[in-house]
């Protein structure tokens, strides 16, 4: 029995809330709690400094197959002895008006976006470790380590966490790594239901403005009763608390509405709201609400080691056309601080995995994981047409010289790290991350 | 698979079984209503010798810094001490817990991949789910005291009648000298539950000033609703449940 048939019987028979509601006469406002006395701070809009104001990240959890995305195996490739040949067995699209630009079957959904808005390749990420964790964790905030016990910021936390935004950041789907941006911690939640729900905690008993103000300011007195009775440092704990529940009203009263309404859900071709393809929907809502302008959305399946074309392309393919749907709805809707500009002016939209998938199959039909990897980036400023980074016929990344392929070496490796450089760099120029991305960086994507 | 929060507010399966509700403090067996309004204060079940005044000495917190409960822990308590399960069980009979299951990455709690780095360190979502969870469980402790039509009998609303006693009003005072006895006889039980309510949730007694901001707010919310007065417990056990103190060990 599916979950939801379980659910439907064990509601049938029982008085709803509603009805609940109704007996205790509850009226029919909505929720909002009133601007109460320890407001700390006025709601803020993040800061760049940049023309980009807005990051909204996807990372495909698994390894994505870049034969099928952003590096097709066509030329030499496809007589190569390396790559299996059933890669022939499925189409490379050229991108419309994009002449550098040719995508695999998984992602020629997607070309319509490609080609609306400016669009960079990355191929070829030397990619040295291939266990998932620890190349996610590089991946996201490109610095390499081999510890699990020591956590690193990703990237978009640290553009984030040094803005004015509130919250910092939004993270749907997987956690995200904080390292030591874990005091401004993103809003997470694991599927868009979570999130609205949290956002709107009264909003099921439709209780009056003025009984949610009696509670919480009641609440915030109880709070304060109990820290001025304990150790210093216990206060210094409950500091922590007060802070970050005292901007709760800021979220509140903004009654930001990420329901995925039937509109969205045939736009997106979702059938149910607990889907995982409703956390692109519920991003580009975040975004146009103004909730947080940094979402790192995270997708599962690509880890395919076993029936890989049928798996994967399926699910690269799902990614893809809701990738279309999302630009599209980007390009129609204005950016909520700036109603002169749409939000695909303001957004650069990156999409990444930890690494890419072997050329070979194994015995299971599937693909393993490889030392390389490649990503997506998109939006104004982006250099577009063009693809940086290259990998050989044996699928083995090159190096990168003064815009074109050349030996791999130290020196002509390209990383993570300065994917990541340049992205904070471009979103962020103010911040300084010499001392752990280094001094390299990706600028080539860039215009 | 996500399940529409809203759905299991109806889902919460009750401890039918006494042997399961036991709580964690002992109880003055003497303690009922009568003893309560004879008595001018408000029956106190627990040690006679530790005033409502001197709360330093009761508030606790483990250790010197606290630990912020755990979301398994946070279900262990409610269950434990509102005889409240959060969850659902399928068609196999096995018991899905709410928060551990749904609710545990955002709370700081554990999973399977950040399990050696557990981070409890409040963040914005820690209010927003505490909040959002501490509503929905007062909803539902007092709903199923309410509705007359429950499959369950009441469970522990014991010192008062969740309808008819409340704080006595300013307004009282133009009653007649009966009905202002019975008002007051009322509060006294309406007290007693609100002590039960902090031994269960926070394992003290609420001080003098605790009761008095109470009232206030239960009185206050009330009046919202022309007089009915589930509603005050609701929005009391909410803020208990929401606090600081019950969040931190």
């Amino acid at each position: 029995m599916s979950r939801k048939k379980m659910h439907k019987q064990l509601i049938t028979g029982q008085s709803t809330r509603r009805q609940f509601l109704t007996q205790l006469g509850m009226g029919g406002a909505g929720l909002s709690c009133l601007n109460l006395p320890w407001l700390v701070a006025p709601f803020a809009k993040a800061n760049t400094g940049s023309d980009i104001k807005r990051v909204l990240q996807f990372f495909l959890v698994g390894g994505w197959d870049t034969g099928l995305a952003t590096d097709p195996v066509i030329g030499s490739k496809a007589s190569s002895q390396v790559y299996t040949s059933a890669y022939q067995n499925y189409e490379v699209r050229q991108v419309t008006g994009k002449s550098n630009l040719q995508v695999g079957q998984g992602l020629i959904p997607a070309v319509t976006a490609f080609s609306s808005m400016p669009t960079a390749f990355i191929n070829g990420m030397h990619m040295e470790v291939t266990a998932h964790e620890l190349a996610q964790n590089y991946m996201y905030s490109g610095i390499a380590s081999l510890s699990r016990s020591r956590e690193f910021p990703a990237f978009l936390a640290r553009i984030a966490t040094n803005t004015n935004a509130f919250p910092p950041f939004l993270a749907i789907g997987e956690p995200v790594p904080l390292g030591d941006t874990r005091n401004h911690p993103p809003l997470h939640a694991q599927s868009p239901n979570q999130l609205n729900e949290m956002l709107n905690p009264f909003d099921t008993g439709e209780v009056p403005e003025s009984v949610v103000g009696i509670a919480h300011d009641l609440l915030k007195r109880l709070d304060d009763n109990f820290k001025a009775t304990q150790s210093t440092n216990m206060q210094e704990n409950l500091q922590v608390w007060e802070n970050s529940a005292s901007r709760l009203s800021e979220l509140y009263n903004k009654e930001y509405n990420l329901a995925i309404d039937d509109a969205i859900k045939e736009r997106y071709q979702i059938t149910e709201v607990w889907e995982e393809y409703a956390r692109i929907p519920t991003a580009f809502l975040a975004l146009k609400s103004g909730l947080s302008p940094f979402v790192t959305c995270s997708l599962n399946g690509y880890d395919t080691h076993i029936n890989h074309f049928d798996n994967h392309i399926e699910t690269m393919n799902g990614f893809a056309s809701r990738l279309n749907t999302l630009v599209a709805d980007l390009n129609s809707t204005p950016d909520p601080d700036d109603q002169t500009k749409m939000l695909s002016e303001t957004t650069l939209i990156v999409v990444l995995s930890e690494f890419c998938r072997t050329p070979h199959l194994n015995a299971g039909q599937g693909t393993d994981h490889w030392q390389s990897a490649s990503g997506i980036i998109m939006g104004q400023g982006v250099a577009d047409n063009t693809i940086i980074g290259s990998t050989d016929d044996n699928a083995n990344p090159l190096g990168w010289s003064n815009g074109s392929s050349t030996q791999l070496a130290s020196e002509t490796e390209i990383l993570p790290d300065h994917l990541a450089k340049a992205i904070v760099k471009k979103v962020l120029p103010s911040l300084d991350t010499s001392s752990d991305l280094g001094e390299k960086s990706l600028d080539e994507i860039f215009t | 698979m996500a399940i529409k929060f809203r759905e299991l507010s109806i889902l919460f399966v009750l401890i039918i079984s006494t042997g399961l509700s036991s709580c964690s403090f002992d109880k003055d067996d003497d303690s009922d209503d009568e003893t309560a309004a004879d008595s001018d204060q408000p029956s106190n079940t627990r040690n006679q010798s530790q005033s409502p005044e001197n709360t330093e000495s009761i508030i606790g917190g483990s250790g010197d810094r606290g630990l912020l409960l755990a979301p398994e822990q946070f279900s262990d308590m409610v269950e434990k001490s509102l005889e409240i399960r959060l969850g659902w069980t399928d068609h196999h009979g096995r018991f899905f817990d709410l928060v551990k299951q749904q609710l545990a990455v955002p709370l700081g709690g554990v999973d399977f991949l950040t399990s050696s780095t557990r981070n409890r360190l409040p963040k914005v979502q820690t209010h927003l789910i505490a909040r959002r969870l501490a509503w929905e469980i007062a909803q539902v402790i007092v709903w199923r005291e309410v509705d007359p039509n429950h499959p369950e009998p009441k469970q522990i609303f014991e010192h008062c009648d969740i309808v008819e006693d409340r704080p006595f009003r300013t307004s009282d005072a133009n009653h007649s000298s009966d009905v202002q006895e019975q008002i007051r006889a009322g509060e006294l039980r309406w007290e007693t539950q609100l002590i039960e309510f902090y031994w269960r949730l926070l394992s003290r007694p609420p001080s003098q000033q605790e009761i008095t901001m109470m009232k206030e707010a239960f009185l206050q919310v009330t009046g919202e609703y022309d007089g009915w007065n589930p509603p005050g417990w609701a929005v009391i056990l909410y803020t208990i449940l929401a606090s600081s103190e019950f969040w931190y060990l």
